[in-house]
């Protein structure tokens, strides 16, 4: 490359800029616009090095137990593997079933209630919520500091190697941007690179009719926050009415991507449901009608035989990226 | 003493001939002020009458509760100097003020231009746009590492207030108030005018202003807070937005020295 295009380069983006033609983040062509785009935190290696050092570190929680990777394993798509609860420090159980991380880039807010506004400050309510890692940041950013080797991966990462809570998120908001699923089956398909299975197909075609509206688009997510109707009561989880104290949001949680979903199991936001057939089960049978529920699911209910269910989960199917579950680059 | 009129006139005469100095850089980085006078700005923290002490010291709210404070910490920001009807806003202007930390209490306005001042403006609390803008404006007063941002409901915590009040016994409280986005909004702007006085900006900063707060505002004022059924508040609500109100009108001119 010469130098006029690295700096061209260095100019034009943030995100596409590397010393091969290989983007250190990628930006899938069949995707939309990300919604985060790096600016003002250009990526670099050094600094995805570094959000992936702290991500595995459990010095980030009060005692140095738990990992952000402790609960989001790649293996099951950054998700916690089975369990409808997570473990955090003191071998307590957390509030809500931990999602699986991938494409935050393209998330407008973050967490099943969308309290966390920004993909920066994600990393803020793990680390201090009492039942997951525990911690203050400024005990977090002491033991950093403190550290024999942080001090280095800082340096080459920001340029200095002082140690404050902006550069340990923006570091871990870079590794997060390379968690990048775009290379399901599905992709594939849509590129023309591979053929659904009449099953598929057939599965493909209910989804559209019955499921997509609000898992919309290439993210499978509309990013609205709406009650699936699996109560009529909500003080055990008031769901964004957490968030938001308004009485018309209690119950509601934003809509969950289903790429990687099935590996993401359980599911709904308190793991409730241990497989995708239970899940379609409710969409089909179980539907609770209240004030909360959206209408969408009480308008048009959703009529699929047992058959049907079949052909969704196998397409459903078609949404998991081995290629993503299995990179070496994205784990230490 | 010049009046009104003739210290407007020399404010914005002084502004334009120097606000082409300095203010270009639209993009990015900190705006640097072309300006380089400085003024003092002390809280005097009282409730009623008498002075706030943390721990030991007892008061009665509207209530008629007893109480005493554990910990007292808001934010001002987007701090503006009133000029006869003109306004200077202070870049980055973010204090966190910490009744535990004497030296929090006072700090300097820099970057001023060398004018005098007749009143001034700033939010209790942060705004919308550092409460929505990610980790990159988490800086000096707004580090995280200050224990006055919520991390599940991403923003900061604009006052707080905890400690302890006697219902039979002595019980806690906890008061976080913060928020940004309607309906649950919790920010508050204050005027506050200097009166006859003024604040001459220097480059000493030897002009200083003293802002009185009055804590037992807190309490009262559309409502009356009533401890005993409302001690923890900790997310954006209806309920801090009522305390928000309350408190609003808690600070007041105290005095140029």
């Amino acid at each position: 490359m010469t130098r006029v295009s690295v700096l061209a380069c260095l100019v034009l983006s943030g995100i596409a800029c590397t010393q091969t033609s290989q983007p250190l983040i990628e930006l899938p062509a069949h995707f939309p616009e990300p919604v985060y785009q790096f600016k003002g935190n250009p990526v670099s290696q050094a600094g995805i090095d570094l959000g992936k050092l702290l991500f595995n570190d459990p010095l980030l929680s009060a005692d140095s137990t738990i990992a952000c990777a402790s609960c989001h394993h790649q293996a099951f798509a950054f998700a916690d593997g089975g369990k409808a609860l997570s473990t955090g420090i003191k071998n307590q159980k957390g509030r809500r079933n931990a999602p699986g991380i991938f494409n935050v880039q393209w998330h407008p807010y973050f967490m099943a209630d969308g309290g966390v506004n920004h993909l920066e400050v994600m990393p803020l309510a793990p680390i201090t919520d009492t039942l997951e890692m525990g911690e203050s940041i400024r005990q977090m950013i002491t033991k950093l500091r403190r550290s024999t080797f942080y001090p280095a991966f800082f340096k080459s990462a920001f340029g200095t190697d002082s140690i404050y809570t902006r550069n340990v998120m923006l570091a871990l908001a870079q590794y997060m941007g390379t968690l990048v699923s775009a290379h399901a089956k599905y992709d594939d398909v849509l590129q023309g690179k591979a053929k659904f299975t009449k099953e598929e197909s057939e599965g493909k075609k209910l989804f559209e009719q019955h499921c997509a509206t609000c898992h919309a688009g290439v993210l499978f997510s509309d990013f609205k926050f709406r009650s699936n109707g699996l109560d009529t009561s909500f003080e055990k989880d008031r769901g964004r009415a957490r968030v938001t104290d308004t009485k018309a949001d209690e119950g509601k949680f934003v809509t969950p991507s289903l790429r990687n979903v099935a590996l993401t199991a359980p599911y709904m936001h308190d793991g409730r449901f241990e497989t995708l057939s239970r899940v379609l089960q409710h969409y089909v049978h179980e539907i609770k009608p209240s004030a909360a529920t959206d209408s969408i699911l009480i308008k048009k209910k959703i009529n699929l035989s047992a058959k049907q269910q079949q052909a969704v989960i196998a397409f459903l199917h078609t949404l998991t990226d081995s290629a993503f579950i299995t990179n070496k680059k994205l784990v230490p | 003493m010049q009046n009104k009129t003739q210290r407007a006139a020399a404010f914005l005469v002084s502004v334009i001939i120097l606000a082409g100095a300095g203010c270009k850089n639209k993009e990015e980085g900190p705006v640097v002020s072309p300006f380089t006078a400085k003024a003092t700005v002390t809280m005097q923290h009282v409730f009623g009458a008498a002075p706030l002490v943390l721990s030991s010291q007892w008061y009665v709210n509207a209530n008629n509760d007893s109480l005493r404070f554990a910990m007292v910490k808001y934010y001002i920001s987007n701090i503006k100097l009133l000029s006869g009807g003109q306004s200077f806003a202070i870049p980055g202007s973010y204090f966190l003020i910490d009744e535990s930390q004497e030296a929090s209490k006072t700090f300097t306005l820099s970057g001023l231009p060398s004018a005098a001042f007749d009143g001034i403006e700033f939010l209790i609390g942060v705004d919308s746009a550092k409460n929505a803008g990610g980790a990159q404006g988490q800086t000096g007063a707004l580090d995280a590492i200050h224990n006055m941002y919520w991390g599940w409901a991403s923003g900061y915590v604009f006052t707080k207030i905890e400690g302890y009040f006697m219902d039979g016994s002595e019980s806690g409280f906890s008061l976080h108030v913060g928020g940004f986005e309607s309906p649950n909004n919790a920010i508050r702007k204050v005027t506050l005018s200097f009166g006859a006085q003024s604040l001459q900006a220097t480059n000493t900063g030897s002009d200083t202003l003293v802002i009185k707060t009055d804590w037992s505002e807190y309490f009262k004022n559309p409502v009356t807070l009533d401890l005993k059924q409302i001690n923890s508040v900790h997310a954006p609500s209806a309920v801090a937005n009522s305390l928000a109100d309350n408190y609003a009108d808690m600070f007041s001119f105290g005095e140029i020295k």
